[in-house]
């Protein structure tokens, strides 16, 4: 801030006190954020509830402790875990080369833009549409519900989303890096491994990371392809919900929100944009 | 993707190329060029988006215009006939057109629950924009994204406790003495649970716009004697609507295609068109049925964004924030 800056502000601050945030704005502002994280807090004052509903508290962990008995939480929770990680690989790995040919190489004519459309379509159409779509497709091939299909579900729907997280990672990235590596003498392959992979870890592992809490916390497109035995979390706890609320959905739901939340705000800080 | 065409009938490549070089010169060059490193770089991801994406979407298309199984029997609009029902229209019976009906209320549902987001989002981004100090200003902007990566389904059945007969609003209200409000289980638990998942889609993109506004101009606009309401009004409000809009149509053809939220919340008032598409897989069995009401809403959500595209509203700017699903 320059002097003259400090000076005006301090004139005006002057002149005009009600220039700042108007205290409506603020009491506005609270009341969003209010908004946003109340109901998150009201699973976490659930869990530890003993009643249901209502306005009385009864502290308790009970329902944490019930937990551990639910080996149907528990199998569903790791089998949400190993979709997310296989998703997560498959993703990433897909993104780094979809954002290298996306940003990289001037495309004949239009097919630049093309291409940037239909890796970015399924960011616009119905994920219910994807989902009933997907489910069609893997009973016409005889494969049915199960594990394979929700993969290659959620790989197609956080695709998108670790494009873009690479994608702005390799537009700012410094090309003169690349070409003193070149100009030294290394070959392209060294030059990627030494040079341009270290310089895009941080969008990279905000990629994976981002992948990783999506398929986890993934619901509709599993909904519709989940089954013989493979349910994950999510679809668990709709039916936990569908039915009549049981007390443990609430403990398993904070389990759940911490993981996602974790995972998130990592990826948040290490996300250049 | 075939890379071999594009270079066969690339007249610049064939003239570069002198007749006297050898096979693997020509190879060589042909993996240099531009062509064949773009084909690498997105095939691979341009075979997937195909046949996973592309091929599943088609699939429904194909159903919808057979009468049973695709191929083996023939080709019809009557799924497309059962939607919009010419006899109910011709007899003036409007009532008999529940399909219609229904995606008409979704339609509806989702014009207030956009409206009901930008409304939401312009305090808080123009504070966060305009006046949050600017070291809490990345902390309070992460504040938005987070929930926004946690999961909706959670962050969707929270309201049950709040919006119940017997939940939070309605054990208040009663215990001041005051009548207990149909909070759950009609529209009014759609659209709240809507808005509440929604919201951060018109946040950020509005955040953008406020935080980019030049300040010096609401000043200006304040020192030649505008209100405050006047200088929103004049400056702000329009030169900040692009990001609105851009959240705005995100917001709208999300909301259209609801099912989780209205599934959760919404009872028979609130229920959506997306629940009986669902229902025609899930119980009805009526895929060819379910196919057409599923073209009908895509043909819905892409009218959307053409429309919303012709009046220069930058949809792709709000696409990349995405996250949170559904």
């Amino acid at each position: 801030m320059s002097v003259t800056d400090s000076i005006r502000d301090r004139v005006r601050s002057d002149s005009d006190p009600n220039d700042g945030a108007g205290s409506g704005l603020k009491l506005a502002t609270v009341l969003t954020y209010l908004f946003l994280y109340g109901p998150i807090l009201v699973v976490v004052l659930m869990s530890f509830d003993a009643g249901r509903y209502g306005l009385r508290w009864d502290f308790t962990t009970e329902w944490y402790a019930s937990l551990a008995t639910r080996s149907d939480l528990i199998d569903s929770l790791w089998l949400s875990i190993q979709i997310g990680i296989v998703v997560m690989i498959i993703s990433t790995v897909l993104a780094v080369v979809a954002a290298f040919g996306l940003s990289r190489f001037d495309w004949p004519k239009r097919k630049g833009p093309i291409a940037t459309y239909l890796i970015f379509v399924p960011l616009t159409l119905p994920i219910i549409i994807y989902g009933i779509g997907l489910f069609v497709f893997f009973t016409q091939l005889g494969i049915g519900r199960g594990f394979l299909p929700i993969v290659v579900g959620h790989v197609l729907y956080t695709l998108p989303f670790a494009t873009l997280v690479v994608g702005a990672g390799v537009i700012d990235l410094d090309r003169t890096l690349e070409e003193a590596a070149m100009d030294l003498g290394a070959d392209p392959l060294t030059t990627f491994r030494e040079v341009t992979l270290p310089a895009l870890m941080p969008n990279i592992l905000a990629a994976a990371l981002f992948s990783f809490t999506l398929s986890f916390d993934e619901f509709l497109i599993s909904f519709f392809v989940s089954g013989g035995g493979a349910v994950p979390l999510p679809v668990r706890i709709w039916g936990m919900v569908r039915a009549d609320i049981e007390p443990e959905v609430y403990a398993i739901s904070v389990v759940v929100l911490l993981i996602s939340i974790a995972i998130a705000a990592m990826a948040t800080r290490l996300r250049r944009f | 993707m075939s890379s071999q065409d594009d270079v066969a009938t690339d007249p610049v490549r064939s003239q570069r190329t002198p007749e006297t070089s050898t096979l693997r010169e020509r190879v060589l060059e042909w993996a240099d060029s531009e062509v064949f490193k773009g084909a690498i770089s997105l095939g691979p991801v341009l075979i997937l988006l195909t046949v996973f994406y592309a091929v599943p979407v088609a699939l429904l298309l194909i159903y919808s215009i057979f009468v049973e199984d695709p191929f083996a029997s023939g080709l019809t609009f009557e799924h497309f006939g059962r939607f919009v029902d010419v006899s109910a229209i011709t007899s003036l019976q409007f009532s008999e057109l529940s399909y219609v009906r229904l995606l008409g209320r979704s339609i509806g549902i989702a014009v207030i629950v956009t409206v009901l987001s930008l409304v939401i989002s312009y305090p808080i981004t123009y504070y966060l924009g305009q006046h949050a100090p600017e070291r809490w200003k990345i902390a309070l902007v992460m504040l938005v994204i987070i929930p926004f990566w946690t999961s909706y389904l959670i962050r969707t059945y929270a309201w049950i406790p709040i919006l119940s007969n017997n939940g939070f609003i309605n054990s208040a209200l009663t215990t001041m003495g005051l009548p207990s409000l149909p909070l759950l289980n009609n529209y009014v638990g759609s659209i709240i649970g809507l808005v509440y998942v929604f919201v951060p889609f018109t946040i950020l993109p509005l955040y953008a716009s406020m935080e980019g506004l030049d300040s010096s101009l609401i000043e200006a606009a304040r020192d030649l004697g505008a209100s405050r309401w006047e200088a929103f009004r004049e400056v702000v409000f329009p030169l900040t609507l692009p990001g609105a809009l851009a959240g705005g149509v995100f917001v709208f053809i999300k909301t259209a295609a609801a099912y989780v939220t209205p599934s959760l919340l919404g009872g028979t008032s609130g229920r959506m068109y997306a629940q009986v598409i669902e229902t025609q897989f899930g119980t009805a069995f009526n895929w060819n049925f379910g196919a057409a009401l599923a073209v009908i809403l895509v043909v819905v959500v892409l009218g959307t964004i053409w429309i919303a595209m012709r009046w220069g509203i930058d949809v792709k700017g709000s696409r990349g924030l995405g996250g949170g699903g559904l």
